[in-house]
């Protein structure tokens, strides 16, 4: 790997190279960004401080532009938004909230521009090259369930988005910071995990995140299959369950958390039956993330 | 020479660009639709490999969206064929539609959603019957805009399907009625030639009929701005055809038919001298009716700047004026000044009192 951790680059510095433009790895991706939003250059150095940049040396899958949306907004009620080469669907942010308009920034290019890959909304986690696939729109428990298994040691792939190898089904790992919103906050502060960015007041509440690790950006490139796919299911006072879901129905919901699978035609619908056909899929309602990491360790897929 | 155009004109030299220069080529390209055309003339060229990972990446993502694309369209001609079975009087598929269907080099990475198809116009009001009957439903248009397209325009109001959401756009000729020239749609339906669809029998335009239409919707009813997308069109379409015995003959004769020598003659002109495309050199002299001495000086200093996709929000001073004198012509020679006049007042105030 070349070119700097940007862990080791020294803040002001990093600001400074910010203002000009850097270019992040961010596995498979390379995202080039350019702000003078003093708080994105914070966030950056916290949030992807096990990732590297390399100067002019590669070019950039995206190019995304964070600042204020005009001249008067950098200086009186100090405003932020996401600017890439075609029209942006972002509305604007107050200043403090850059990260957050970044995240968005980023999903949205990965989302609305990866053809090579099937790919869905989910969190995937893997161990021993078997990933775990667990779906689901925001708010449903993917992310602090995410978060939870990560911190017991499974291998960190992605809170956003699974892309999936429509030939070989094989997962493209895509880490970036862990996503957390409201109680999943206070879930994993629980077990000692520290949020960073945290961020109050945003359209999602308050939002903050926990950084990639530099075991999962370096072993992004490592191999990884579907082992099972799980739908969380945080239910408050619920006694914790798991049951096979009908391939039939569950065909149906993964298509719908598809954000490529029109585009795809043809070879998006054969990978999507192989996957469903091959991999189990389960159920899941609990409770609370302990309960819910116990039924992932129940399946046995792992032992 | 601009790098997004010395890879146009040859893509051979795509290995030559420096990572900093692709970050840019590709951000312009993609503003454009240029992107996935990119990615088909790299791997047409060889090269792929030789590219740095992000490019190689951004063009395979974009070359299967057009592939996919290529396919979906060709489903959905066959479901056009199979709406309009019962309406008498032939459907030709025009643009982007017929590159595919024709699997033309211009089709290669090209991504377009909507179907264009030419009917013939008293046949107008039964194709439209048709298409509602099997789901494609008006978008919603004011009075003034739906009055606009059926009493001016060249088309229906486009009409979208209700469940796959595409979008038809439904032609009588291939002109504004308003404009200076009037093309002969009779004679482009009598030359147009057969192609399988799935079974069914499509027609397409016939070759010198696809480039003359290209050139009149660029160069006649067309801004021009950042638009080289549709000029490569016509120069993969020039290379491609141009192997036919006898081309270069039927193009003049197809041009004067339409009645579209000049803007046929700005295609085929700006193809050479922005794209480097082989065209004979007595073919341009040959084109009737000429495009005056003043304005061809005009055109060749205004177009290569207004055509060629400026990096994202920092066009110079002098692609915008390009881009808004270009844009006052286009205005111009879709209407006569007293409707155009009354046209754009509606318009402005329309936008006003909206607010």
């Amino acid at each position: 790997m070349s070119g700097r951790l940007i862990d080791e680059v020294e803040i002001g510095e990093l600001k400074r190279l910010l203002r000009a433009g850097i270019t992040i790895s961010a596995p498979p991706f390379q995202v080039r960004v350019q702000s003078d939003n003093s708080v994105l250059g914070e966030s950056l150095k916290r949030l992807y401080g096990a990732c590297r940049i390399d100067g002019d040396a590669q070019a950039a899958d995206f190019v995304i532009r964070v600042g204020a949306t005009s001249a008067i907004r950098r200086f009186v009620r100090r405003d932020v938004i996401a600017l890439i080469d075609t029209p942006p669907p972002f509305t604007r942010l107050p200043y403090e909230m850059a990260p957050l308009m970044f995240e968005q920034a980023l999903n949205w290019c990965v989302a609305t521009r990866t053809f090579t890959h099937l790919v869905m909304h989910a969190a995937v986690v893997a161990r021993d090259g078997k990933a775990l696939i667990i779906p689901g729109e925001s708010g449903q428990g993917k992310s602090t369930l995410c978060a939870a298994l990560v911190s017991r040691g499974w291998r960190h792939l992605s809170d956003e988005f699974a892309m999936i190898d429509p030939e070989t089904l094989e997962i493209t790992a895509h880490p970036r910071p862990i996503s957390l919103k409201n109680e999943s906050l206070e879930a994993v502060t629980a077990w000692g995990a520290a949020p960073e960015s945290v961020m109050e007041g945003t359209p999602k509440g308050t939002v903050g995140y926990l950084p990639p690790s530099m075991g999962a950006i370096e072993s992004a490139g490592q191999r990884a299959m579907p082992a099972a796919i799980l739908f969380p299911g945080y239910t408050v006072d619920s006694d914790p369950s798991i049951t096979k879901m009908e391939k039939g129905r569950a065909f149906i919901i993964l298509t719908a958390c598809s954000v490529n699978y029109r585009e795809l035609g043809e070879e998006g619908s054969k990978a999507m039956t192989r996957l469903v056909s091959r991999t189990p899929i389960y159920r899941t309602t609990y409770p609370d993330t302990a309960s819910s990491v116990g039924l992932v360790e129940s399946l046995g897929l792992w032992d | 020479m601009d790098p997004l155009l010395r890879i146009l004109r040859d893509p051979s030299h795509m290995p030559s660009l420096a990572a900093s220069e692709w970050t840019l080529v590709m951000q312009r390209a993609r503003r454009r639709a240029l992107l996935g055309k990119l990615g088909a003339l790299a791997r047409d060229a060889g090269c792929v490999e030789a590219l740095p990972a992000a490019v190689q990446r951004q063009f395979s993502s974009m070359v299967r969206l057009a592939d996919h694309n290529g396919k979906n369209l060709k489903a959905e001609a066959f479901q056009v064929l199979h709406a309009l079975a019962d309406v008498d009087g032939p459907v030709v598929f025009l643009k982007g539609a017929a590159y595919a269907l024709l699997e033309l080099h211009a089709d290669r990475g090209r991504v377009s959603s909507d179907i264009d198809i030419l009917v013939p116009k008293d046949g107008l009001e039964a194709v439209e019957d048709a298409l509602q009957h099997r789901d494609w439903q008006p978008m919603k248009l004011n009075a003034y805009d739906q009055e606009y397209y059926r009493r001016w325009m060249h088309e229906l109001p486009p009409m979208r399907h209700r469940y796959r959401a595409t979008v038809i756009d439904v032609h009588h000729t291939i002109l504004p009625l308003t404009g200076r020239i009037t093309p002969d749609p009779k004679a482009l339906i009598d030359a147009a030639t057969p192609v399988d669809i799935h079974g069914r029998t499509g027609l397409v335009p016939c070759p010198e009929d696809l480039v003359v239409h290209a050139a009149a919707h660029l160069f006649q009813d067309g801004d021009l701005s950042e638009r080289l997308r549709d000029l490569l069109d016509i120069s993969q379409m020039i290379g491609e055809f141009a192997a036919e015995p006898g081309f270069w003959d039927r193009l003049l004769e197809r041009a004067q038919v339409h009645d579209c020598g000049r803007p046929t003659f700005y295609a085929l002109h700006f193809a050479r001298t922005v794209l480097g495309t082989d065209v004979p050199a007595g073919v341009l002299d040959s084109l009737r009716p000429h495009p005056a001495a003043l304005s061809r000086a005009l055109m060749s200093m205004l177009v290569p700047a207004a055509l060629v996709p400026s990096p994202p929000d920092n066009a110079t001073g002098f692609a915008r004026l390009a881009r808004w004198l270009l844009f006052l012509r286009s205005h111009w020679l879709r209407m006569p000044p007293v409707m155009l006049a009354r046209h754009l007042t509606i318009k402005a105030w329309r936008s006003l009192s909206q607010r």
